[in-house]
């Protein structure tokens, strides 16, 4: 019986600590840490947006089970991980050397978040209480957002520990050469709401969507412009950590022209101007405006800044195609409407009419709506069709080729820094994250990633052997210079012996060279003058059979 | 050199917190006052759903001879009278009408019935705008304001819309006598 006892209580240990390590332990490496935490925060977005939709009427009553049963789903599995956290306590490290693990972390912050998201569904399917209140009490389940945000910050704290407010919030907002993972939720959350107000936007140029949701809209887009505004604030504010932008007005002033924070204010602006200038003017166009808000992603996107410093970098190539382009167009539209106008005055009316018709044919587009029909305003056509592949075709090969040739130094500077990271023969884990980065940034895969490793190492040691044999070298001309030989050491060290025997070797095949060779053969042909080893040598050196 | 306080923050830090908490209250208040805008128009929009639905029934009962009321919205056909647009309107809306209770939900003193959604004409906002549609040779659907004078004849088509508070009209839907 104790044996059983005995033999229950182990298998419960080694599954705990198999549940904790594969599910709940975020130092293991690989086990699903990451991936549960990944599924229970979109479990909690999708909720929020369960909880949004279900406030129109029309919606909730048509799929009034399927929002219960999603509901239920969303419980059953905050439920289960609820319990598992508690059942695996012990096992945590924060908690294990505590008197008693579970209570412990049952009254821990975390603990009494998770517990506060289910609790309103259990109370509700046993208390009678206001469906109203009930709903309200669900927006509890965002606080289990934090479990994601508070390791992060805690690791920020103690990283920039002594820095100050605004130099903490300038890290938060920008990208920086410390691995910072609020940086990274940061980045996520404001990602998140650019294409949560972007596709609000889209949906709400459909009139039913508009018709049933736009009371959801309108508060997705106060809280969208809630959440710029603030980034905008920070980003102002903050900017003078930067080296570059240190004055606080000229500074200031500086970032705020920035393209990048151009387009943050235009993605604010339309909220403001229509919700309080709407009722005197018609601002209704600059709800448009509100996509600009997709643009602030290409702050986040290492390839597009990639195409705007390639398209920077070739920017005189690029004026000068642009400026043919113009002058063709101009010069085709002139000679467009001389020989047309008369033929067709209802097409051909001006030039400015005519400018339509020479860029739709430069462009290779030809709608067809507006056709030559003279003789020379054929001709004039076929050279423009011609001529037009290869002017759009100039900006186009000037960009394909100048990214090309960043991906090329972005690849041969990963391998330079690879270079020096390997110097010791080891790559760490932080240099390996560092590379991580910049190959992500340089658009390198995982494999060629460890292609360029293999390559480095190999290159590495064979530069290494090299390095290793010219100071042998060295060493053995300097002993010879004395007239030395190092026996001992040859006896110990086989590359040096080696090295040795080759220029021993290469030594003997000079004598050969300056010699007479006959009367050499000739002498050591005589048996007592040398050993038929000696006289083998100096044939296989001679090159005699 | 900046004093800092015991959670390590200067006067620059606070002025920007302010700023910050600033910011979030504007919005906010902004927020909420479109939200009860659309909530408003919500209202509007329901109110208009049960006009709709009760014009269709009104509809399916005199296509079967199912006598109605209020007469006063019956077309010529059925009735034998000529009944307009405007006695149509009074009867219904009226205190003693089916849709007595319909109040302009933005502004309660505005009128709940406009003839057009006019910015210049700031009482047409929240109120029920009804247009009459006439359909061209080519199939196209054309709308007119539907005048007081208008006989109710069987086959009249109206459209429904709302005037929201930047003068726009959002369409609820379509219903035929």
């Amino acid at each position: 019986m104790n044996f059983m006892i005995l033999n229950i209580r182990q298998l419960n240990l080694k599954v705990r600590k198999f549940i904790y390590n594969k599910f709940f332990n975020p130092d293991i490496k690989n086990n699903y840490y990451h991936l549960i935490d990944k599924a229970i925060t979109s479990l909690i977005i999708l909720n929020l947006f369960g909880m949004l939709i279900e406030t129109v009427p029309a919606i909730y009553n048509l799929h009034k089970s399927s929002f219960h049963l999603f509901d239920q789903i969303s419980i059953l599995v905050f439920t289960v991980e609820y319990i598992l956290r508690i059942y695996v306590v012990p096992e945590d490290l924060n908690f294990s050397n505590k008197k008693n693990p579970r209570i412990t972390y049952f009254f821990s912050p975390f603990a009494l978040i998770d517990l506060f998201a289910i609790l309103p569904f259990y109370l509700g399917t046993f208390v009678d209480i206001d469906l109203r209140i009930l709903r309200a009490l669900r927006l509890l389940r965002l606080f289990k957002l934090f479990r994601t945000v508070a390791p992060a910050m805690k690791e920020f704290n103690q990283l920039n520990h002594g820095a100050s407010f605004r130099k903490k919030l300038y890290l938060i907002v920008n990208e920086s050469e410390q691995k910072n993972k609020l940086h990274e939720i940061f980045d996520f959350f404001i990602i998140l709401w650019v294409i949560i107000s972007v596709v609000c936007v889209v949906l709400e140029s459909i009139s039913s969507f508009a018709y049933y949701f736009s009371t959801i809209f309108s508060v997705i887009d106060t809280i969208a412009v809630g959440i710029f505004s603030t980034e905008y604030l920070i980003r102002l504010y903050s900017c003078v950590e930067n080296p570059k932008y240190q004055h606080w007005f000229k500074g200031r002033l500086g970032t705020a022209k920035q393209g990048s924070n151009i387009i943050d204010l235009l993605s604010i602006l339309p909220f403001f101007l229509e919700t309080l200038l709407g009722h005197l003017f018609d601002l209704r166009f600059l709800r448009v405006f509100r996509l600009m808000r997709l643009l602030k992603l290409m702050r986040y996107s290492d390839a597009t800044k990639a195409l705007i410093s390639s398209a920077k970098k070739e920017w005189p190539v690029m004026k000068a195609s642009l400026f043919i382009m113009l002058l063709l167009v101009l010069l085709s539209a002139c000679l467009g409407y001389v020989f047309e106008h008369e033929a067709q005055p209802d097409k051909f009316e001006n030039i400015p009419q005519s400018v339509y018709w020479a860029v739709i044919t430069l462009a290779s587009v030809g709608y067809g709506d507006i056709v030559p029909v003279t003789p020379m305003g054929r001709f004039i056509t076929i050279i423009l069709a011609l001529v037009g592949i290869g002017i759009f075709a100039i900006p186009a090969a000037v960009l394909s080729s100048s990214l090309g040739e960043q991906i090329r130094v972005g690849r041969e500077k990963v391998l330079n820094d690879l270079y020096s990271m390997l110097s010791d023969g080891v790559l760490s884990d932080e240099e390996r994250q560092l590379i991580d980065v910049e190959a992500k940034k340089f658009k390198i895969s995982k494999e060629e990633v460890e292609q360029l490793i293999d390559r480095a190492k190999i290159e590495r040691q064979k530069r290494e052997s090299d390095q290793n044999r010219e100071r042998l070298l060295l060493e053995i001309l300097n002993l010879s210079k004395k007239g030395q030989l190092d026996f001992e050491r040859c006896s110990q060290d086989p590359l040096f012996a080696t090295e040795q025997f080759k220029i021993t070797l290469s030594q003997l095949q000079q004598i050969l060279k300056v010699s007479n060779t006959e009367k050499i053969s000739f002498i050591l042909e005589d048996k007592n003058n040398s050993t038929p080893t000696q006289l083998k040598v100096a044939k296989i050196l001679m090159d005699k059979p | 050199m900046m004093t800092k306080s015991s959670y390590g923050l200067n006067l620059q830090d606070y002025f920007f917190i302010i700023i910050l908490i600033s910011n979030i209250v504007f919005v906010t208040y902004l927020g909420t006052d479109i939200y009860h805008e659309a909530v408003k128009l919500d209202i509007a929009k329901s109110n208009g759903e049960a006009f709709l639905a009760w014009a269709e029934e009104l509809k399916r009962n005199t296509d079967k001879n199912i006598s109605q009321e209020p007469q006063a919205c019956l077309p010529k056909e059925i009735l034998n009278e000529n009944n307009t647009w405007k006695d149509c309107l009074q009867e219904i809306f009226d205190q003693k009408g089916k849709f007595h209770h319909f109040k302009n939900p933005i502004e309660e003193a505005n009128p709940v019935v406009s003839r057009v959604c006019d910015k210049k004409v700031t009482s047409t906002k929240g109120s029920f705008i009804f247009e009459k549609i006439n359909i061209n040779s080519s199939g196209i659907p054309t709308y007119a304001p539907l005048e007081d004078s208008e006989p109710l004849v069987k086959g009249l088509m109206v459209r429904l819309s709302v005037c929201d508070r930047g003068y726009y009209r959002i369409i609820i839907g379509e219903t035929s006598l």
